[in-house]
């Protein structure tokens, strides 16, 4: 495949049609940041696999965005200076030359594809919209007629020219190479393989054969059957074989299924860890809310708790403060009972009270006569005075205990108000400053929430909530998978153990089974064939396995050339690919982790382009392929010997670099030519009216051809 | 006297007799009897605790309206004082025996004089606190719950 020509129209900073060509071997697009290098790569990627590149202002760096239906991709200048109710047509077309595809299989013929996507915007008043959605359109010319590849068929269509699994290597973005592939999932490592190399025959000519070999058992052993040249037993050994076999099949096959099931869903996983790392926040965030939400309310209830207190406190005992001055002076009066009382005591008959008591007082004062000394005591004479005297002693003494009761419950009740009221104050001082320490605590919660909800540029959490909602639940999901994961690793291991037991008593019954069949069969077809095939089924599952260690070391091989190249021939260690992939240091075979960036980088570009490399050399498929920003963590050094030494190993490659921005014009016609540089195009992003204020409206991508 | 004076005032025949200026402020600052329970904007919620706070007002401030008509009598009686707050009865009866000009305990133990000479103080009190609502600027004093406080933290100051 070749990439021939790229045709840019009013897409970010390029403004009206700015047309690229490429040619096979090295082509650059060299440009400062900002020159436009990154929206050259957005141009392929938005054409062909509707995903750009773009800053998420939000959490402060770039990331993949699809979609791209809502996006606006036209330029500031023409935002701002279309009237409203125009039309701005945005479009990228890219012609590139590939193999014919003929009922899904690649021909030898090569045509060229011609992809055109188209987006129309409407201005506005204010603002721009999408008025036509973007469209894809991909025609070739062949035997003169141009073709169509309908809208329904373009995914297929791309999958097969840009298949997924090596797609990644192709369109190599520098900043986000380690999301694009993660070479310690084996599954990465196991897809690449089979793009690259013919490698999936082995699996397939391996079920082929094993079928086969089911298939001729069973043949000999109806074959025998019919010569009822075998006993029951002998039968039934043979039908114990037949079902072990399809066991072993179908755990095989359970194997598969579950290892792709945990591939699927540890795909799921990431996918699920990728939206997470945009909400964990929220929910760190949240919890920090609901805890000091949580404080408050508990401030404000003690805040209540106290007004209550305070007012019911007010009604039954504050409100007499003050008022103890004017409680002690009833003193003067209380003391006006009390002499009473004392002046009554003074004078009491020395006679007790209840000799004789009131009652007989009473009759005797009725009866006129004293029982005491049992006189007469007729009214109106000094005995019954002297009687009514003594009753009278009676109700003075009862009227005398009142008023003793009285003046102590007065003076008790004097007293104890006196000793009580002067700590009013203080106790109205000591609710005041309990009240004003709640509400300096309520006043220090609210800054904190207020806080928080203003880091988030929030006016009230309900985003917030929402957000760790989303977490939350992307959380349990996340559980659920690894929960699934877990089960189906243990599920896996189970099946692994079964298989293996399953294999061993097949290998018992063959056994037994092969002496019987040898000294039943005789000279029946089937017997040879079945030798033929059980010899097939041993010799590809070892060429299998040679192949595959062949082409681990084919890749490994080829990476560490690459490596060399790449770092000029200073790379500290050897690229080794086992489970995962790695440095190791050439005489020890430890693995080295202190690499430096550049040689971290170097190391994972040579293996994607090894990937690449070998594609072309076994399957005779190339692929151009298409960097932005490569050599981004190289110093000058290392860009110069990358770009020379790269060249050669691609039928076509494109690089996009801000690096070569600063070689001089000297050093730059050196490396065109020692790097044998097929194009060499620069990009400025420029003024357009150099008189006028630099603003994004007055700025466009300018092309200079280099080379 | 027969009974003790603190038990023969508690009796329910004893009802409190006010006047107008006491039912002006009971007006203003108390919930109305048939809206107990309910929450409104009113500071008190019971009408003895209008009527002692206005007392007290009136014995601090010594504004004592002598011979007031106290033509408001059925509405409530002492013993609602004495079960909503024992302190504040107990101070009420000491406050009125100390104003009384006595020479017998019969002129100090006598639970209408005593009833009376309060009630008249409430009337003075409650008269105060109407002037201070007549003075400019302070026209809705006692309107808000932080003014009792205000009132009542200030009578004494250290």
């Amino acid at each position: 495949m070749i990439i021939n020509k790229v045709i840019i129209t009013n897409f970010f900073c390029f403004i009206d049609e700015n047309p690229f060509e490429f040619k096979k071997g090295l082509n650059i697009v060299s440009a400062p940041n900002t020159g436009g290098k990154s929206q050259l790569f957005n141009a392929f990627y938005w054409t062909f696999f509707d995903k750009v590149y773009l800053d998420n202002v939000a959490k402060g760096k770039k990331e993949w965005t699809s979609n791209s239906n809502s996006l606006i991709l036209c330029p500031d200048k023409l935002k701002s200076e279309t009237k409203e109710g125009e039309k701005i047509i945005t479009s990228v077309e890219i012609s590139l030359s590939d193999e014919f595809y003929l009922n899904n299989e690649p021909q030898d013929d090569i045509v060229e594809y011609l992809f055109k996507k188209q987006v129309v915007y409407l201005k506005n008043k204010n603002d721009v919209s999408v008025y036509g959605r973007p469209e894809l359109e991909i025609t070739y010319i062949r035997d003169g007629e141009t073709n169509f590849i309908l809208s329904h068929n373009q995914s297929y269509f791309l999958e097969k020219i840009f298949p997924s699994s090596i797609r990644k290597f192709m369109w190599y973005q520098g900043e986000t190479m380690d999301e694009l592939y993660d070479f310690s999932n084996p599954s990465t490592l196991k897809n690449a393989i089979r793009e690259i190399s013919y490698f999936p025959i082995y699996d397939n000519m391996e079920k082929i054969v094993k079928a086969s070999n089911l298939s001729i058992t069973k043949k000999i052993e109806k074959e025998l059957g019919q010569q009822n040249k075998l006993s029951e037993l002998e039968r039934e050994l043979i039908r114990n074989i037949n079902a072990s076999a399809q066991s072993i099949e179908n755990k095989k096959s359970n194997i598969k299924d579950l290892e792709l099931d945990i591939e699927n869903l540890r795909d799921e996983e990431a996918v699920i860890q990728q939206k997470l790392s945009n909400y964990d926040k929220y929910r760190d965030v949240k919890e920090k809310l609901a805890s000091l939400e949580s404080d408050l309310k508990m401030t404000l209830t003690q805040i209540s708790a106290c007004d209550t207190y305070t007012k019911e406190t007010l009604l039954n005992k504050w409100m007499l403060n003050g008022c103890e001055k004017i409680i002690n002076s009833s003193a003067k009066n209380l003391n006006i009972i009390n002499e009473e009382i004392q002046a009554f005591q003074k004078s009491s008959n020395p006679v007790p009270l209840n000799v004789p008591g009131p009652e007989y007082i009473e009759q005797m004062l009725r009866d006129c006569k004293c029982y005491i000394c049992e006189r007469e005591a007729n009214t109106d004479t000094p005995a019954y005075e002297a009687l009514k005297r003594r009753l009278n002693d009676f109700e003075k003494s009862a009227s005398n205990k009142i008023l003793q009761e009285n003046y102590t419950e007065l003076n008790r009740a004097r007293r104890k108000l006196v000793n009580e009221l002067p700590e009013i104050n203080s106790e109205i001082r000591s609710e005041q400053e309990k009240r004003d320490s709640l509400i300096k605590e309520r006043n220090r919660i609210n800054k904190k929430i207020k806080n928080i909800l203003d880091e988030f540029g929030q006016e009230n959490g309900s985003i917030i909530a929402s957000g760790a909602a989303t977490a939350s639940q992307l959380i349990n999901k996340w559980d659920s998978i690894k929960n699934s994961i877990v089960r189906k690793r243990e599920n896996l291991n189970k099946t692994h153990i079964e298989l293996e037991k399953l294999n061993d008593e097949l290998i018992a019954y063959q056994e037994k089974g092969s002496k019987i069949i040898k000294n039943a069969v005789g000279n029946i077809v089937e017997k040879q064939a079945g030798e033929y095939i059980t010899l097939f089924v041993k010799s590809i599952s070892k060429l299998s396995a040679i192949a595959h260690a062949k082409l681990i070391r084919e890749i490994q091989d080829e990476s560490n050339k690459l490596y060399s190249l790449y770092l000029g021939g200073k790379q500290q260690g050897l690229i080794e690919i086992d489970r995962g992939i790695r440095v190791i240091d050439k005489i020890t075979k430890e693995g080295l982790n202190d690499l430096s960036t550049a040689e971290t980088v170097a190391r994972k570009l040579a293996v994607a382009n090894a990937f690449l490399s070998l594609s072309e050399k076994k399957m005779k498929r190339s692929y151009p392929i298409v960097a932005d920003a490569p050599t981004s963590d190289f110093d000058a050094n290392n860009t110069y010997n990358l770009t020379v030494n790269i060249g050669d190993s691609f039928q076509q490659m494109i690089i996009m670099s801000k690096d070569y921005a600063s070689f001089s014009y000297l050093e730059l016609e050196k490396l065109i030519k020692e790097a044998k540089i097929s194009k060499f195009y620069e990009l400025r992003n420029e003024l357009i009216e150099p008189n006028e204020i630099d603003s994004r409206i007055n700025r466009k991508t300018f092309i200079k051809t280099i080379k | 006297m027969k009974e003790k004076l603190f038990a023969e005032i508690n009796k329910e025949s004893y009802y409190i007799h006010y006047g107008e200026n006491v039912l002006k402020i009971r007006n203003l600052f108390s919930r109305k009897q048939e809206n107990d329970g309910k929450q409104d904007d009113k500071f008190f919620s019971k009408y003895w605790q209008v009527y002692a706070w206005a007392a007290i007002i009136g014995f601090l401030k010594d504004k004592r309206e002598v011979g007031a008509d106290l033509n408001n009598q059925r509405s409530f009686e002492f013993v609602r004082i004495s079960n909503g707050s024992e302190q504040i009865a107990s101070a009420l009866i000491l406050m009125a025996i100390s104003k009384i000009e006595a020479t017998t305990s019969s002129d100090i133990l006598n639970p209408r004089k005593i009833l009376t000479i309060i009630s008249e103080y409430a009337e003075g009190g409650a008269k105060h606190i109407l002037e201070i609502r007549q003075t400019p600027g302070y026209e809705d004093k006692f309107n808000n719950a932080d003014d009792y406080f205000y009132e009542i933290s200030e009578r004494v100051k250290f």
